[in-house]
């Protein structure tokens, strides 16, 4: 299973595709679809149903999947979400809550459509299909990320803020979701039975939560120092963080949920703290990552006839109510965010993105016969599908940010060769009339957020220039306008030198690194005393052009 | 030039007062014209004279303002801020946080995390102050932050420090990333490309700050932003880290799930300046 999963992951790497593709697909050629069809015997004896083999299988599939769940949770880190702010929060509640409403409405809508037999209990497929619809992947998502170059942006970021929050309370909703299975399950079934009623599960499964997420926290960051301390590195750490994920799912398998959910919390609670050294993690990452994942995703191929199973009509309705739901309540939290068309379309193709996680979240309700081989095998292709589309059309409506250059900003109508201004203020109203027409924005909204800026600090740089600035919504590009003052203003400046360089820039809101590229780019270029000689003695934005063309390689600024 | 129009020292009588208005007449009397203490607590004449004695030894004007008001301590002194346009307070004796306290919260962790101005915290202040020597600065590339190490540059000026530090922090998914096992494993988790143009930008950033004599020495570092800045303040022996910040109500989520100056303020590293502006620009 390890080497054939291996081989067509790397296979998969090779073009480009996720390797958990090509790991399902070596599974579905071990598994009934391919081997089970063309060799039955064969099948058989690989994988028997019952004896101590089918157990050493069930173990270690297990093992894998609690493995996989704790560096999932590794991986949470909700502070994201909140130095986002408020668009952030609100694509993490909608577009969790809106796809959940989506599955419980659409489960009580046609409830036969989704495979589910009259007089079935409707309710526990209803809140599994709206969890299974509202989670996304975090692991996707940042590899989708970090591809697209986009994880450092302002719209990266509130994609991983938002899918953390997703997960978590996707995998909380589940584990309740759990304990009524759990109750509703034959005894034979494949979980664990902690013989608890439903409400003393949840009431469990909150406290586990919330005594994880602040005092079991707290306990791990201050063990953390003294094992690695006392203890041979990062053996003894790695020893800690099992030992204490195993608890973990031991605990959550007591309680009547699976060992999943402990593994995860757990996860939480050891990579919040700042002792976990990026070290420790990339081996726990490693083995976890080569070793079991694999063998888990082969797993998956196992569990049924993808051929057999293969419903169009349901893949096709799981698709477009996966989609639909997701999209719109993303869509929609970006809208009452306040974010742009474009990024709301990033944003919500990008939270699409459902992975690993779903396809756990099938089988599991595969084991406890809360769906069928149909719908597993539906939920599979839309965990593959939502994860292969999502990083081509995150690209088609994400604009990165642009490098600009100083001469991209130059033009003779933005440049005031003798500034009458004698004083800041004046010199930046000055300036804003001419910048007005170029940045299609009224004078007043340009002077304001300039003044209002100049007013906290000045913006002069020393050396006789000044850049005051504002960073202007509903600008499409940067604007730069340029005034000579023969006399010099007093800007304030460090060095005490009047300024006779006047370098009005504005910028669009939400572009925080063209304001900056600019600003440094005039620094270094008109610090030279010879630049501003040339073009104090000939007034022309012609000879600005040129020089900022042959800009001498840049001088050290500081401490020189 | 001034970096502040006023600033408010937050005086509660401690042990380390006198060595907290040292602190203060050694290091603000340049920052701005107004230099004002509060004291959260009910006048009397008895106590006026004790804090003006104090001050006074500590080498402040006889003539300081000293604003006096009633109520639970930070939320008086924030008053105090508000109605006094008080642009830059400054406190100090900032012991480590219990667990349970830190739940709810102290006092001037309290005005970290609410005050509307800038903060200037004395984790140790001394009776015979020094000027600080080595300043980390972290920068988000905001525009708070671009004003911040404008002004960190001033005062690291004024100071005749040796060395500022500039650290952009990026995040780290790489081990993230290799879940998914889309590609090798990023040993980094950053493209080449991506730590270039950050790289480009925080030279450009730093170059913006304007004409200097101080050295300025620019990073970019992977990691929590919060937990690198701590230690990296520790590695390089910094006496004063400043970091932008958002004015923003704490409340549970943000002390289970911490921001960035919450991982700081759980075990200040050094002096802390927490930059913000009035109203908010970014």
């Amino acid at each position: 299973m390890l080497a054939l999963a291996r081989a067509f992951g790397e296979l998969f790497n090779r073009f480009k595709q996720p390797a958990i593709v090509g790991e399902i697909l070596a599974g579905v050629i071990l598994g009934p679809t391919i081997l089970g069809t063309l060799a039955p015997d064969l099948f058989g004896s690989i994988f028997p149903s019952s004896g101590p083999v089918s157990l050493a299988y069930s173990t270690i599939t297990t093992l894998a999947v609690v493995l996989l769940l704790l560096i999932a949770g590794l991986e949470i880190e909700l502070s994201v979400l909140w130095r986002q702010g408020k668009a952030a929060l609100l694509v993490s509640v909608l577009g969790t809550f809106i796809p959940f409403v989506f599955g419980v409405a659409g489960a009580y809508a046609f409830p036969q459509f989704w495979g589910i037999e009259p007089g079935a209990d409707l309710l526990t497929f209803a809140l599994f299909f709206g969890t299974a619809l509202s989670i996304s992947a975090l692991p996707v998502i940042a590899k989708i990320m970090m591809d697209l170059d986009l994880f450092k942006t302002d719209v990266g970021m509130l994609i991983m803020g938002a899918a953390m929050f997703s997960d978590l309370v996707g995998w909380i909703i589940f584990s309740i979701i759990l304990a009524m299975m759990n109750a509703n399950a034959p005894a034979n079934a494949a979980a664990g039975h902690g013989g608890l009623s439903i409400g003393t599960t949840i009431a469990f499964t909150l406290f586990l939560v919330v005594f994880t997420l602040t005092a079991g926290r707290w306990l791990v960051h201050r063990a953390l120092p003294w094992i690695q301390s006392r203890l041979s590195w990062p053996g003894g750490v790695l020893s800690f963080t099992l030992v204490l994920t195993l608890a973990g799912a031991a605990a959550t398998e007591a309680i009547g949920i699976h060992a999943i959910f402990g593994a995860f919390l757990v996860g939480i609670a050891v990579g919040d703290s700042r002792y976990m050294r990026t070290q420790t993690r990339t081996i726990l990452h490693q083995f976890v990552t080569y070793i079991f994942a694999p063998v888990f995703f082969v797993s998956i191929g196992l569990e049924a006839n993808f051929l057999a199973n293969f419903n169009v009509g349901l893949v096709l309705g799981v698709l477009t109510i996966a989609f639909a739901g997701k999209m719109a309540g993303c869509m929609l939290g970006a809208y009452l965010g306040g974010l742009p068309r474009s990024e709301a379309w990033a944003i919500s193709f990008g939270m699409n993105a459902r992975g690993a996680m779903e396809i756990i979240l099938g089988l599991l309700a595969l084991e406890f016969g809360v769906i069928q081989d149909e719908m597993f095998v539906a939920l599979v292709v839309l965990a593959l599908l939502s994860s292969i589309i999502s990083g081509p059309a995150m690209q088609r409506f994400i604009n990165l940010p642009k490098t600009w250059k100083l001469g991209d900003l130059l033009a003779p109508g933005l440049f005031i060769p003798n500034l009458k201004a004698s004083t800041r203020q004046d010199a930046i109203r000055e300036l804003a009339r001419v910048a007005a027409p170029a940045a299609g924005l009224d004078f007043e909204t340009i002077n304001r957020a300039a003044q209002v800026r100049e007013s906290v600090m000045s913006t002069s740089l020393g050396h006789e220039v000044a850049v005051p600035h504002a960073r202007l919504p509903g600008l499409s590009r940067p604007v730069l306008a340029i005034g000579h003052s023969p006399e010099g203003i007093d800007f304030d400046s460090p060095d005490g030198l009047p300024t006779r360089l006047v370098f009005l820039l504005l910028t669009p809101t939400n572009e925080m690194s063209s304001q900056i590229q600019i600003m440094g780019q005039i620094a270094r270029l008109f610090r030279q005393e010879e630049v501003r000689q040339a073009v104090y003695e000939s007034d022309s934005i012609d000879l600005v052009r040129a020089l900022v063309k042959t800009e001498a390689p840049p001088l050290q600024l500081h401490g020189a | 030039m001034y970096l502040y129009r006023h600033i408010g020292v937050a005086a509660a009588f401690s042990p380390r007062l006198p060595a907290l208005l040292a602190e203060a007449a050694r290091h603000l009397g340049q920052l701005a014209p107004r230099v004002s203490l509060i004291h959260a607590g009910k006048y009397t004449a008895d106590m006026e004279a004790r804090l003006r004695h104090v001050a006074e030894e500590a080498g402040l004007p006889e003539d300081t303002t000293i604003y006096w008001r009633e109520g639970v301590p930070d939320d008086a002194i924030l008053r105090v801020v508000e109605q006094n346009d008080i642009d830059l307070l400054v406190a100090g004796a900032l012991e480590r946080e219990h667990p349970l306290r830190y739940y709810l919260g102290s006092v001037a962790r309290n005005l970290v995390r609410e005050a509307p101005c800038s903060l200037l915290l004395f984790t140790e202040p001394r009776l015979n102050p020094v000027p600080f020597r080595r300043l980390v600065f972290v920068t988000d590339f905001s525009e708070t932050s671009q004003i911040a190490l404008a002004r960190a540059v001033r005062l690291a000026e004024l100071e005749s420090a040796e060395i500022i530090y500039v650290l952009r922090v990026l995040p780290e998914y790489g081990a993230a990333a290799a879940v998914d096992r889309a590609g090798n494993f990023p040993d980094k988790g950053m493209t080449a490309t991506t730590m270039a143009e950050e790289t480009a930008l925080l030279r450009d950033f730093v170059d913006a700050a304007g004409k200097t004599r101080v050295q300025i020495r620019a990073e970019c570092i992977q990691g929590h932003a919060g937990v690198v800045a701590s230690q990296f303040v520790q590695s390089v022996d910094a006496d004063l880290l400043v970091m932008p910040s958002v004015s923003q109500h704490s409340h549970i989520f943000t002390r289970i799930f911490p921001t960035d100056m919450e991982w700081v303020l759980r075990e200040i590293p050094c002096n802390l300046w927490v930059a913000r502006e009035r109203p908010p620009l970014d």
